[in-house]
C-alpha cells in the first residue's frame, strides 16, 4: 500500500491522512463491529496513533470501558477504533480510504462471532479472537 | 409472511420494531453503503415504512439527492437507508437486528462495485446492479 493513506467521511466534514505502512490489517466479525457499522463484517487497518492526522473533529463514543469509537456526527460515518488495550494505535476503516482498492487484509479477527450464513473461501488465518498482529 | 423484528443501536439510545412482512433481504456492494458503513458491503432488512416503530432520536443525513441514511447521534450506529426511488421501503440494517445471526439475506446486489479483496463464497444470488422492484421481483 501507499506510505501515505488519506481518507474521509461520507459528507467530507472530516479527513485523515496516515504516514507509513499499516501495522497489519484484518477483517472483523466481532459483534460491536458490525453492530456499530450497521454490516455483517468490517475492515480496519491498525497505524501508529501519532502517524494520523485529522481535520474536522470526531465525535468520539466510549462504547464499552476503554473502547473509543470515532465517527461523524454529520454524517454518521464510523472513522476510528482507539482502545486503551493497544494505547499507541489507530485503527481506520478500509472502505473510507480514498484508494479503498490497495487494502490487503491479513486475517479475519473474532471469526467465533462471524454471521452464519457468510462464508468465505480465502486462505486467510481465521483467529476466534484477537489476531497476533493485533493483541 | 409477517415476522416479528426488532433491533438497536449499539448504546440503546435508538430501537426499532416491526410485525409486517419484509420486502427485501439483501447485501449492497454500492460504493454509498461501503462508505455510509465503512465497511466492504451491508446487509438490509427491506420493511414497508409505516410497519416500523421507531423510539430515539435521528440523525437523518441526505447521502445523496433523495435518499437518507439515518443513524444515532449519539453512538453513530448505521440504522437506515430511504431513498424517494423505492418509497414503498426502508432499508434497515440487519446488524442491528437484536437477533441478526437469525436473520438471513438471499441476494447480492451491485457486485459491479464490490471490493476485490473480500472473497465471497457463499451461494446466494449475485446481481451485476440492483435488483428488480419487489413487484416485479418474480420477473426476474
Amino acid at each position: 500500500m501507499a506510505q501515505t493513506l488519506s481518507g474521509h467521511c461520507m459528507c467530507g466534514a472530516i479527513g485523515f491522512s496516515a504516514v507509513g505502512a499499516p501495522l497489519w490489517s484484518a477483517h472483523c466479525h466481532c459483534q460491536s463491529c458490525r453492530r456499530t457499522t450497521g454490516s455483517p463484517m468490517t475492515s480496519f487497518l491498525g497505524m501508529k496513533r501519532d502517524a494520523v492526522t485529522w481535520t474536522g473533529r470526531r465525535t468520539v463514543r466510549e462504547s464499552s470501558p476503554g473502547v473509543f469509537r470515532g465517527f461523524c456526527e454529520k454524517c454518521g460515518t464510523p472513522l476510528s477504533y482507539e482502545s486503551h488495550r493497544w494505547p499507541t494505535e489507530t485503527h481506520l476503516y478500509a472502505a473510507t480510504l480514498d484508494q479503498p482498492q490497495d487494502y490487503v487484509p491479513q486475517a479475519h479477527v473474532f471469526w467465533s462471532e462471524h454471521l452464519p450464513w457468510m462464508t468465505i473461501t480465502d486462505e486467510l488465518p481465521k483467529y476466534n479472537g484477537g489476531s497476533p498482529e493485533v493483541s | 409472511m409477517k415476522e416479528t423484528l426488532s433491533g438497536r443501536c449499539m448504546c440503546g439510545a435508538v430501537s426499532w420494531s416491526s410485525t409486517d412482512t419484509i420486502t427485501r433481504r439483501l447485501s449492497c456492494h454500492c460504493i454509498d453503503c461501503q462508505k455510509a458503513t465503512s465497511s466492504p458491503f451491508t446487509t438490509f432488512v427491506g420493511l414497508p415504512p409505516k410497519s416500523v416503530e421507531w423510539t430515539g432520536d435521528i440523525n437523518h443525513f441526505e447521502s445523496s439527492p433523495g435518499s437518507q441514511r439515518g443513524f444515532c447521534p449519539k453512538c453513530g450506529t448505521r440504522l437506515y437507508f430511504r431513498s424517494d426511488k423505492w418509497p414503498g421501503e426502508i432499508h434497515i440494517h440487519a446488524a442491528t437486528l437484536d437477533d441478526s445471526a437469525g436473520y438471513i439475506p438471499d441476494a447480492h446486489v451491485v457486485m459491479e462495485s464490490a471490493v476485490p479483496w473480500l472473497k465471497l463464497a457463499d451461494d446466494i444470488q449475485k446481481h451485476h446492479s440492483f435488483q428488480a422492484d419487489p413487484a416485479n421481483s418474480d420477473k426476474e
